[in-house]
């Protein structure tokens, strides 16, 4: 079972999700001003996520020839949980760098998490098994 | 002569991998980058979110110039040495040759091309250790003969990657600059100071905007210049590329190389193969076993007995 192809999905998705709600720390809307819910943050992770998620699929496809279909699956579970953990987190994280480092190495722990419950010994991803 | 060797999984336990440090330290450069980009954008750019919005788009080009590095700096002989080995000479009958070349990595993502293929060999008996030894898997053919994987080198690769690396690092600055102005039109487009509720969410799309823009004008660059790359290193002679690309199934052949153990499967092969000496063709086909390799003319390899159990 080889869990490298999660890590690094969870990495990157979490590592983004990161950066770009991070940035967003301090930022409120209104007057008076009203703090962003943890749903609004969530729905910004997945979103962040979910771009960068498309994008990491349609490189690792072109570059490995993994399948698509389970590929991008795979990729949408790692993103999406780790939008939605993670953003929320980010964005009440100082500074630019804190967010991304901390998201990143969540993210691959959740990425590995992942490929430990859902692929087991990998009956369910094939591909990610050393013949 | 040895024992046949059995073939699949050598030992109980699969090859042992060492931390994927990569993608880490990959999070920790841009992570670094966009807080350095953060600080210098905030003492050049006077508005509410065109600091972040720079910053988005340092990061978003970081990310691909951190990824072009990556395959850059891959244990290939390009910038980094190979994984060091031995250097072995072994004779045997091709099995198969397989064109690991793809014309999508090839023009989308040069800086990622790998070897231009690979045949299997089908070892005489005696050098049945260089299979087994150490190796914590053995590919066989369909007739459970012992077989070598034998890499070629792409002739164009190590140019490309080398190119697309100066491409990036170009392209990030370029990239910088427009995915900044693509994400600062958006915003004052959007007007996002006015949305109210949806201001995190407008400010979250600037962000998204100018990070994708820089990124794509980096990743152009970095494909641009493995282009250019790849264009230099194909001019000149590829003795090995040429011999490999004669080899058909059943060919006999003695071959040398550097010796290693493959990091993720764990079986042994030669990577790179440095020589092919083809010095005849087996009659039948299309599978071949031991005893048929046994049964070629003696090659001119020195004679290294295999090491005691």
């Amino acid at each position: 079972m080889n869990s490298k192809l999660c890590i690094r999905l969870g990495v990157i998705a979490g590592g983004f999700v990161g950066l770009i709600l991070g940035l967003l720390h301090g930022f409120v809307c209104c007057s008076p001003p009203v703090p962003p819910t943890w749903a609004q943050l969530a729905v910004d992770g997945m979103l962040v996520a979910l771009v960068i998620m498309l994008l990491t699929t349609w490189f690792v496809h072109i570059v490995t020839r993994i399948p698509a279909k389970p590929l991008l699956l795979l990729a949408l579970i790692v993103g999406l949980l780790c939008g939605l953990v993670l953003g929320p987190l980010a964005y009440h994280l100082p500074h630019v760098w804190l967010p991304t480092i901390v998201c990143a190495v969540l993210g691959g722990i959740l990425g590995w998490l992942v490929c430990r419950i859902l692929c087991g010994k990998a009956r369910a991803f094939p591909w990610l098994v050393t013949p | 002569m040895s024992t046949a060797p059995f073939c699949g999984a050598q030992m109980p336990s699969p090859v042992p991998s060492s931390f994927d440090w990569w993608p880490f330290a990959a999070a920790g450069t841009v992570g670094g980058a966009a807080g350095l980009a953060y600080g210098i954008a905030q003492g050049l750019i006077h508005s509410l979110y065109g600091p972040i919005t720079a910053t988005s788009a340092a990061a978003g080009a970081a990310a691909i110039f951190v990824l072009v590095l990556y395959y850059a700096l891959q244990p290939d002989g390009c910038i980094r040495s190979l994984p060091k080995g031995e250097t072995i000479c072994l004779s045997g009958i091709v099995q198969d040759s397989v064109d690991q070349s793809s014309t999508a990595v090839a023009v989308l993502a040069p800086f990622a091309m790998g070897p231009a293929g690979l045949f299997d060999v089908v070892v005489k008996s005696i050098y049945w250790h260089y299979v087994t030894q150490n190796s914590y898997w053995v590919y066989c053919d369909d007739l459970g003969a012992a077989m070598l994987p034998c890499i070629v080198k792409s002739k164009t690769a190590c140019g490309a990657k080398i190119g697309s690396l100066i491409g990036a690092a170009a392209g990030a600055v370029a990239g910088t600059i427009l995915g900044y102005l693509a994400g600062a039109a958006l915003g004052g487009a959007l007007g996002c100071a006015a949305s109210g509720p949806f201001y995190l969410l407008c400010l979250l799309l600037v962000l998204l905007v100018a990070a994708i823009v820089a990124a794509a004008v980096t990743y152009a660059a970095a494909a641009v210049g493995g282009w250019i790359g790849e264009a230099v290193a194909s001019a000149g002679s590829d003795p090995v590329g040429d011999d490999w690309k004669a080899l058909e199934p059943g060919a006999i052949v003695t071959v040398k190389g550097n010796w290693v153990t493959d990091p993720d499967v764990g079986n042994n092969e030669l990577f790179y193969t440095t020589d092919i000496n083809r010095t005849g063709q087996f009659a039948t086909g299309p599978s071949y076993t031991t005893a048929d390799a046994d049964s070629t003319a003696p090659d001119d390899c020195p004679v290294v007995p295999p090491p005691p159990k």
